[in-house]
């Protein structure tokens, strides 16, 4: 439009820049909770001493957030290793690879998958990432002397920004832009124009072809179909197997306990990508090996099993069951930790109180821990529906007639080269988010704890 | 038979090296329709105690009997979950269910041991009505105020009439006036219901206003018990001596001594004081209670000399400061004293040696 090129897009830099423009709402999250549970005492103390809210800023509050400031960090760094799309789409013309595109590229150019190569990678990524998940959790646990004991009334009063304000606003004003109203107009304008260019006037080339393309594709719409099936009955169930396991786990600092809080995270250590190829490797080996096994003992148990269970574990594999169980494995972690932290907000004497008039462990969890946890629970299946809409890495070697989902779709019309369907794909993936989001805040759920 | 006994209890928090002794071998015995105060400092193991033979934390030796039932018994490794000891607990903080309504709230017991609705309607209303929340039952626990809160806890811990209530500081978390109705009302409850109750308080006024008998608990061991009476007018030790009144504390040596009575030296002055302490050495510690101490314009036998400092006004008496405030003594007083010195009366029964 201006005529000259403001700065390359495709240069790695940039995706790097991207990339890290992304991971800000995860930072956002952890961040800003641990500030609105810092009590206002503290930086008003910082202020009668003569601080100015910079200072306040710089002296007082970031360092009593470090704790979070370091997890957000650990996260981010994981979730780096997952970077995909973003990579896919910007870094062809450069010939930029990650090691999720490499080993997506390879097999594409190759044509079989090259199984060993993937295997290798998965390992030395776990490798790399399980220290990681140590130093974080050793990370959590010396948060602790972080928190600010709230007394009581100890209110939370907006720090009055001065002249700082209208900085505050300008940086946050332009982080909206450039992430959010940019991109989505992008992909709203190309889903609704035939082409695009220098010298087009837009007026001409509004259509809405390419949904009328979509309609007729019957894959595209049983994509969206088990998108939001996924979304929500998906997300469901989800989080009540989540809520299953967390209860299980609840308040009983054991073994098993400590050693389920470390395995959850080997899913998410990995790229998605991989997490995905690894549960289409359960579907397709793990009957024929059962198969193998069970044909060694000659009884009618084992033939029965042969003949019922096994073909039916076969079937799971090109149903949405199959990218639904890859998804719940992959984000059980996430899952986990939202419950979990709506159970603790139930004071442990409210469930004392109720193991003293008679109830057993069950009829405590059932008449008490579960009724207070409601809001926690309804909140915890927005955020799987959140991360299960968008989701589209995991699903993508799982994808065959019957089990395509918006995300995996786009991955693989992008490597053939319809922008068009992709764009237009996009704009419905946004729009299904939009109305999830929007039900949920009208029906009450709160993001923030 | 006792409705409750504890024989020996010890606790640790952790386990192995690091395991942190809370109770170091403690017994007791609650007699029916018997009211026992646990008091003690923080730290002491009171609360310990008590949830202990609520069943909320696990002792590691001894044994807790209720009644006939041994509840739990180290050496056996038997211990009886909390949900199936049939007892009541009343919790400093309340803990009523905010979900519930105050009627589900007191009924949620009777419902846990299968009673018909009728039933659980009658026994509700019937207990709400003694503790004069009749009209509250369809309330939520945010809407009531902190005193009918208290009254729904004991509501609840009541209703399945379990042999013994237990309460964990009921009267601290209301406000200081709140207080003196609250301590009046629990103490004509327990005598009107015959209850037997076993509380834990930090207030040695409360303690021994409501209960018949109090344990006085430090670091863990029982250090006197005995009814109010006799903790807070023949203390044993020093500890239960500071512990149980407003003292004056002298330092002094003994000079010459004859079996209970002895002379001390304090600051030049002979003193005739009671020997109350066990093995007590030459340089002893000498308390009188602040009320005790008569104030005299002339010279009398057994008194002390000394200036006044400054007088506080307490709204019944005033609160006189003599000599500093280390090493000085301090006394009650109907009217404000003009400034001079004072001759400080301390009866030789009334000074208690340690």
């Amino acid at each position: 439009m201006t005529g000259v090129e403001p700065w390359n897009i495709y240069s790695f830099f940039s995706i790097v820049l991207i990339a890290g423009l992304t991971h800000v709402p995860h930072v956002y999250l952890y961040s800003s909770a641990a500030l609105k549970s810092l009590g206002s005492d503290v930086e008003e103390a910082a202020r009668v001493a003569g601080a100015s809210p910079f200072q306040v800023a710089m002296h007082v509050s970031l360092p009593m957030i470090m704790p979070a400031l370091a997890f957000a960090a650990v996260l981010v760094f994981f979730l780096g290793f997952e970077v995909f799309g973003l990579v896919l789409v910007l870094g062809d013309p450069e010939g930029h690879l990650v090691l999720a595109t490499y080993l997506y590229k390879l097999t594409n150019k190759l044509g079989t998958p090259s199984y060993h190569l993937m295997a290798a990678a998965a390992v030395c990524l776990v490798a790399v990432t399980m220290p990681l998940v140590m130093v974080q959790r050793w990370l959590l646990k010396s948060a602790n002397k972080y928190v600010s004991i709230k007394g009581k009334g100890s209110r939370q009063k907006p720090l009055p920004l001065g002249k700082w304000k209208w900085l505050a606003f300008a940086v946050l004003a332009a982080w909206l832009i450039f992430t959010i109203v940019l991109p989505l107009s992008g992909i709203v304008l190309r889903a609704f124009v035939s082409y695009w260019g220098e010298g087009v006037k837009l007026a001409d080339v509004v259509t809405l072809q390419h949904f009328k393309d979509i309609l007729e594709q019957p894959s595209l719409m049983r994509g969206i179909f088990n998108t939001v099936l996924i979304g929500i009955i998906g997300g469901a169930m989800a989080v009540m197997c989540y809520a299953g396991i967390a209860l299980a786990m609840h308040r009983k600092p054991d073994g098993i306990t400590r050693l389920l809080d470390y395995s959850v995270l080997v899913p998410r250590a990995v790229p998605g990508l991989l997490a995905g190829l690894s549960f289409l490797w359960v579907f397709l080996f793990v009957p024929s090996w059962l198969e193998g096994g069970l044909k060694g003992f000659d009884n009618a148990f084992c033939v029965w099993l042969i003949e019922n269970v096994i073909p039916q574990l076969r079937a799971l594999r090109s149903t949405i069951f199959s990218v639904w169980i890859a998804y719940s494995v992959v984000w059980m972690a996430y899952g986990l930790r939202l419950i979990s932290t709506a159970l603790l907000q139930v004071g442990p004497e409210l469930e004392e109180a109720a193991r003293a008039v008679g109830a057993s462990r069950g009829q405590v969890t059932r008449d008490v821990t579960l009724p207070l946890v409601k809001f926690g629970l309804l909140g915890a299946w927005l955020m799987v529906f959140l991360i299960f809409e968008r989701e589209y890495s995991t699903g993508v070697y799982l994808l065959s007639p019957g089990t395509e989902v918006i995300g995996a779709l786009i991955v693989s019309l992008w490597a053939g080269g319809s922008v068009d369907l992709v764009a237009a794909l996009s704009f419905i993936n946004i729009t299904l988010v939009a109305i999830g989001l929007g039900l949920a805040l009208r029906f009450g759920v709160k993001l923030s704890h | 038979m006792s409705e409750l006994s504890v024989q020996n209890l010890t606790l640790e928090y952790g386990s192995g090296a690091t395991a942190n002794p809370i109770l170091k071998g403690v017994s007791m015995n609650l007699q029916r329709g018997e009211v026992v105060a646990l008091l003690g400092p923080s730290g002491s193991g009171k609360t310990t105690l008590l949830r202990a033979v609520a069943g909320l934390e696990s002792p590691k030796t001894g044994t807790i009997t209720l009644g006939e039932r041994a509840i739990f018994d180290g050496s056996k490794n038997l211990e009886i979950p909390a949900e199936q000891r049939n007892l009541g607990l009343v919790f400093q903080s309340y803990a009523l269910w905010p979900h519930k309504t105050v009627f589900d709230n007191v009924a949620y017991g009777l419902k846990l041991r299968k009673l018909s609705s009728s039933e659980i309607s009658d026994k509700v209303k019937d207990v709400l009505g003694q503790l004069g929340l009749g009209h509250l039952g369809e309330r939520y626990p945010h809407q009531l105020s902190g005193g009918q809160q208290q009254r729904v806890a004991i509501a609840r811990a009541l209703v399945y009439n379990p042999p013994v209530i237990l309460l964990d500081e009921p009267l601290s978390n209301l406000d200081a006036k709140l207080r003196e109705e609250a301590r009046a009302f629990l103490r004509e409850l327990i005598v009107r219901l015959n209850l037997s109750a076993l509380m834990v308080t930090h207030d040695q006024g409360e303690a021994m206003a409501i209960s018949d008998r109090i344990l006085l608990l430090n670091n863990g061991v029982i250090e006197q018990q005995g009814t109010p009476q006799s903790m807070y007018e023949t203390p044993n030790t020093l500890f239960t001596a500071e512990f149980m009144g407003s003292n004056n504390k002298l330092k002094g040596k003994i000079v010459q001594r004859n079996g209970d009575t002895a002379t001390i030296s304090v600051n030049g002055e002979q003193l005739k004081a009671t020997v109350r302490g066990k093995d007590v050495a030459e340089e002893v510690t000498a308390i009188i209670r602040l009320e005790k101490v008569r104030i005299t314009d002339s010279h009398t036998e057994n008194a002390i000399k000394l200036p006044l400092t400054t007088c506080m006004y307490l709204g019944d008496r005033w609160e006189c400061l003599f000599g500093p405030s280390e090493g000085g003594l301090r006394a009650y007083s109907p009217f404000k004293l003009n400034p001079g010195d004072y001759y400080l009366q301390l009866d030789a029964d009334k000074l208690w040696l340690y």
